[in-house]
């Protein structure tokens, strides 16, 4: 449909030129050709639907290959011919397909048989990318094509740019006033600087003769192809040194500021390249020209620390993001050099590296971001705590883990009060980390005790029991006697006995003496749950005092059954948790 | 919007100036179509283009608009058809279009209080298309109001044709002429370095008025340059040979390009390569824009603070190249040169920072290139000129310290020992312009075109001799070398001789 409207049909064989078979292949490649400029223009040249256009379109050539061996199109103001036939007149003045080609001046463009699915491919991705100029900016089609190389696509273009193009006018060109009479006056000029010259070179061994003085050596070709290909190379490094060496001769705050957004973008790149030692290095050399600034340069000192600060936006951070995926972690100088630059930014971009940790990086990416998050961390504590309330309960893992390194009674309080937070794990983690630093409260042991989750009440048990301790075996106490335990916490009874059995002195002997013998002589002895028997038995058991002993070898010969069973039975328990 | 001429225009999303006053004519043209003069879209309208014309008025007296092949071009300059100001821009064409009229000038001194008049330029050039000869009617009806702001401008007064045809892309042409001298060959290469020469002067005159300079035009014309190089550099190492006391800086920037980019070819680089160098080349000395020019000019030595001042223009030159508007890479990859430039082998020079590192191969290739070019360029503070020869055996004398050892012998086995549009002074009493430099036997042997003199410092090209010739008789040579001269000493420019 958009063919008919574009194309000025023309009769077959009009001026004995183009046959209708053959004109039905330039309608082909066309049509091939203003979809595929099209869907260019519109996504991006890797999407199924570029790679459908731009086969179609080289079936399309092939087809029209048949006839011809080549394709050359024409290109004016008012559109596209073939051998002097309209071949398409866009219906509005900026039609996608020849607006970009007449702009840049492109006179004709000729395709041969041989083009390759690739070279059209970038010969449509350029189209698309130069479809709209920046003004004055260094790139058009033209330059982009020329650019490209592309074997198969020729092409002819005027510079368009000018209204008069300059033209070449040897009087355009001056010599100076008469300088050639300086020569007519000078008395010497006989002895002006004079002929043959071997003896003007000094190098120059007469019997090498000239000739082999000017070929290059067998080593002074391979110094030149090293160097050649030492500039092949990137150059990141002289760029952002130049840079750097540039912006602290700039005594204009406006150029100043531009070339620190150049340099941001250069320092970008060198992330994203895993040029992290550059990057620090290139900060280390930026710092002094804060702090150097005398007063007629006092803005550099905002703008450097402006600076600063945009390091640890999200966008630079991105860069980072890339360049940590490819760190190669056996690298321990990339991974210093990594570390020293993050040890830079502002504890705010402990918000966005949390998110890198999400990713899955490796583990040493890992240890380094937390590593650097924790640093961070230290010098302001907030950007990490606003994202306790992170939903992603991995998240909050990690940055337990690196509270727990930090030491101070602000981040025992955060670990308090992920106590309180609604995934097991997460308080299972933050239990630990309190225990690791030693810092369990003792007012909020009860409340662990209770907490839903068997894991935090058996770490919270884990650590009661390191040792004797008189303030555990009293709150364990309380909690024994007032919690009404049912018969499904049997287990959970018995290893709070246990625990108690573990930090309690003689203090609590009576207790566990009462509880053990609980019952004799009463009518109802028997309705006494055996669980506390057993578990009075258990920590009688644990607490392994001389007196302990004697209570349990009291057991061991009573005469109820019930007692004696949980003798044993305690003794089972404490041989298989040893 | 209130823009100044030097605001800074960064990518796609700030309109320029340019099309803002267009965009306020445009608007205008069309209000009074259908609006009573007194009514507030004209009024505002005027008012905002007023504003904008006024912006321009401390550069510029008269603005041009004109239509020319399709194109729209603004002082003289083609507007490029950016996305944002396309639209504007094909309506702004087909306007004139169906009017059949080429543009207008404008004067930047219209005042507020000529509203009215404009308005009635306005409508007559609304009303222009039907008349048969719309140029014509409205160049009488501005007679006859008396309206000496606006000039209608007719055909343009140059061939534009053969100015096309010399300024096409070669190296794409199907049909290249093996023949150096090829007249079309010649031609497209004096209109490339003439092309190239307008480009760096634009960026120059850009950029000391703290605009922003576009690096496209340079960068297309330096490309044209690499595939005339990379077929045979003849004629722009003849072309190279041109010498301008005047306008030194651009004519010395555009053949260091040349030379370094033919040096780069030599030595095998890639044609990528030939473009960042044939680009670090033009815009090397870009910094000396920001030397005073008593400085620049001065004749005899400079004294300790001035030249201080003039070592200042390489920091200058790559603060400038970072400004121009130009994809990031490129302007990244042209600065390293320009920064080494004065630098030399051996680190010595200037200028003097905490880097040191050995100098980059395009850093090398342009210090040569500049070198040879300065040397045997006649500048006001030398009393001597350098004939092409010596230059080279000044330079011979600073391998290894002042300049790479191996680039600067193939840059000598590049240009000969007696270079091209080296003025020789021959024992038969006879002046020869070297037109062909490399004699693969006999290096001291040039071929030359015999100079006849006419008159004073007036010379016909003679016939062109090799210097190998011997008489067939005594085996001896026909002609040998007494002197090699600085062309200029006999007000020659070689290129003229040699192309």
């Amino acid at each position: 449909m958009m063919l008919r409207q574009h194309l000025r049909h023309v009769p077959p064989n009009e001026g004995g030129k183009v046959d209708e078979t053959e004109l039905q292949a330039l309608k082909g490649v066309l049509a091939a050709l203003l979809a595929a400029v099209r869907n260019f223009s519109l996504y991006p040249s890797e999407h199924s639907i570029c790679q459908r256009c731009t086969r179609h379109l080289k079936n399309s050539l092939s087809e029209f290959f048949k006839y011809e061996k080549k394709l050359k199109i024409e290109i004016n103001k008012d559109g596209l011919s073939y051998r002097e036939m309209k071949l398409y007149e866009p219906s509005e003045k900026n039609d996608s397909l020849l607006s970009p080609l007449f702009r840049d001046g492109i006179l004709w463009i000729e395709i041969f048989p041989d083009i390759e699915l690739s070279e059209l491919e970038i010969f449509l991705k350029l189209f698309g990318e130069h479809r709209s100029l920046i003004d004055e900016a260094g790139s058009d089609l033209v330059t982009a094509l020329w650019k490209a190389n592309l074997t198969n696509i020729r092409y002819e273009a005027i510079n368009s740019f000018w209204e008069n193009p300059p033209v070449f006018d040897f009087g355009d060109f001056s010599l100076g006033n008469e300088p050639w009479a300086r020569i007519e006056n000078d008395q010497n000029k006989e002895a002006l600087p004079n002929g043959p010259s071997e003896q003007s070179f000094p190098n120059i061994k007469k019997s090498e003769g000239l000739t082999h003085f000017f070929e290059l050596t067998t080593t002074e070709n391979q110094l030149l192809s090293k160097l050649i290909s030492k500039n092949n190379q990137e150059d990141t490094e002289d760029i952002i040194d130049i840079l750097v060496i540039v912006l602290d001769d700039q005594n204009a705050e406006r150029d100043f500021s531009y070339l620190l957004e150049l340099l941001e973008q250069e320092l970008k790149l060198a992330l994203e390249n895993t040029h992290f030692n550059l990057v620090h290095t290139m900060l280390e050399k930026m710092k002094p020209m804060a702090s150097g600034s005398s007063e007629p340069l006092s803005w550099r000192k905002k703008l450097i620390d402006d600076f600063f600060l945009k390091l640890s936006s999200d966008e630079t951070l991105k860069s980072l993001e890339t360049g940590l995926l490819k760190l190669k972690t056996a690298d321990s100088n990339q991974i210093s050099s990594a570390k020293n630059f993050m040890l830079m930014l502002e504890p705010k971009a402990v918000e966005t590296l949390a998110q890198f940790l999400l990713k899955g990086p490796s583990r040493t990416v890992q240890i380094l971001l937390m590593n650097a998050m924790k640093t961070l961390a230290l010098r302001n504590l907030a950007p990490l705590e606003r994202l306790l309330g992170h939903p992603n309960v991995l998240l909050v893992k990690y940055l337990i883990a690196i509270l727990g390194q930090i030491k101070g009674r602000h981040p025992r309080d955060l670990l308090l009060r992920l106590m309180d937070h609604s995934s097991e794990d997460v308080r299972q983690k933050a239990l630990l980390c309190l225990i690791k630093r030693g810092e369990l409260p003792m007012d909020k042991i009860e409340a662990f005790l209770n907490d839903p989750d068997p894991q935090v009440r058996s770490q919270v048990f884990d650590y009661m029991r390191r040792g004797k301790n008189p303030m555990y075996e009293r709150i364990l106490r309380s909690y024994i006697e007032k919690k009404k335990f049912g018969r499904h916490d049997r287990a959970f009874l018995i290893t709070c006995y246990q625990a108690l059995g573990k930090c309690a002195s003689n203090e609590s002997l009576p207790f566990l003496e009462k509880q053990l013998f609980k019952g004799i002589g009463f009518p109802l002895f028997g309705l006494w749950p055996s669980r506390h028997r057993l578990g009075s038995a258990v920590a009688l058991a644990e607490a392994g005092s001389q007196d302990a002993k004697q209570i349990l070898s009291r057991a061991s010969r009573c005469f109820y059954p019930s007692i004696r069973r949980a003798y044993k039975k305690a003794l089972e328990v404490t041989a298989i948790s040893k | 919007m209130r823009l100044k001429p030097n605001d800074k225009m960064t990518g796609q999303e700030q309109p320029v100036l340019p099309e803002v006053l267009l965009g306020h004519f445009f608007r205008l043209i069309q209000a009074i179509k259908i609006h009573h003069p007194n009514n507030s879209i004209v009024t505002q309208s005027l008012k905002e283009f007023v504003e904008t014309l006024h912006l321009f008025k401390s550069d510029e007296s008269w603005l041009t608009i004109r239509i020319m092949d399709g194109r729209l071009f603004f002082q003289e300059e083609k507007l490029t058809c950016r996305s944002e100001s396309a639209k504007l821009i094909a309506n702004f064409i087909t306007y004139f279009e169906i009017k059949k009229l080429n543009g207008l000038s404008l004067s930047t001194a219209l005042q507020s209080s000529q509203g009215d008049e404009f308005l009635m330029f306005a409508t007559l050039l609304n009303g222009s298309e039907n008349q048969e000869d719309p140029e014509l009617w409205l160049e009488q009806q501005i007679q006859k109001m008396d309206f000496d702001w606006v000039k209608i401008l007719r055909d343009v007064p140059v061939k534009q044709e053969v100015a096309e045809a010399a300024t096409s892309a070669p190296g794409r042409s199907p049909a290249a002429c093996p023949d150096r001298r090829d007249g079309v060959r010649v031609e497209t290469s004096k209109n490339v370095y003439a092309g190239t020469l307008t480009a760096l002067k634009e960026i120059a005159t850009k950029v000391t008025s703290n605009k922003p300079g576009g690096a496209r035009k340079a960068l297309r014309m330096v490309q044209s340059m690499v595939d005339l190089i990379m077929e045979d550099d003849f004629v722009l190492l003849g072309l190279s040979t041109i010498r301008d006391f005047d306008d030194y800086t651009y004519v010395h920037s555009v053949n260091v390009g040349i030379l370094a980019m033919a040096l780069g070819s030599r030595i095998g680089l890639s044609r990528d390569a030939l473009e960042i160098i044939g680009v670090c080349g033009l815009f090397h000395d870009l910094g000396k824009t920001e030397i005073p020019l008593d400085i620049v000019n001065k004749p005899g030595k400079l004294t300790q603070d001035e030249f201080q001042e003039v070592q200042k223009h390489v920091l200058h030159g790559v603060r400038l190249i970072l400004k121009l508007r130009a994809p990031r890479d490129l302007r990244s990859k042209v600065i390293i040169a320009p920064y080494e430039h004065h630098l030399k082998y051996d680190l010595s020079g200037y200028p003097q920072t905490s880097r040191k590192k050995t100098l980059s191969l395009h850093g090398r290739i342009i210090s040569i290139a500049d070198v040879y070019d300065a040397l045997t360029s006649p500048r006001i503070y030398r009393d001597s000129e350098i004939s092409p020869h010596h230059a080279l055996e000044i330079m011979a004398k600073g391998a290894g310290k002042d300049f790479d050892p191996i680039l600067l012998k193939v840059f000598i086995k590049m240009m000969g020992i007696y270079p091209l549009g080296t003025l020789l002074k021959l024992d038969s009493g006879e002046v020869g312009l070297v037109t062909e430099s490399c004699n693969e036997i006999d290096p001291l042997r040039p071929r030359v075109v015999l100079l006849d003199p006419v008159g004073r410092n007036q010379f016909r090209r003679g016939k062109t001799v090799s210097l190998s010739e011997k008489n067939g008789i005594s085996n001896t040579y026909t002609r040998t070398i007494f002197g090699s001269y600085h062309p200029c000493l006999f007000g020659i420019q070689p290129a003229q001789y040699l192309l």
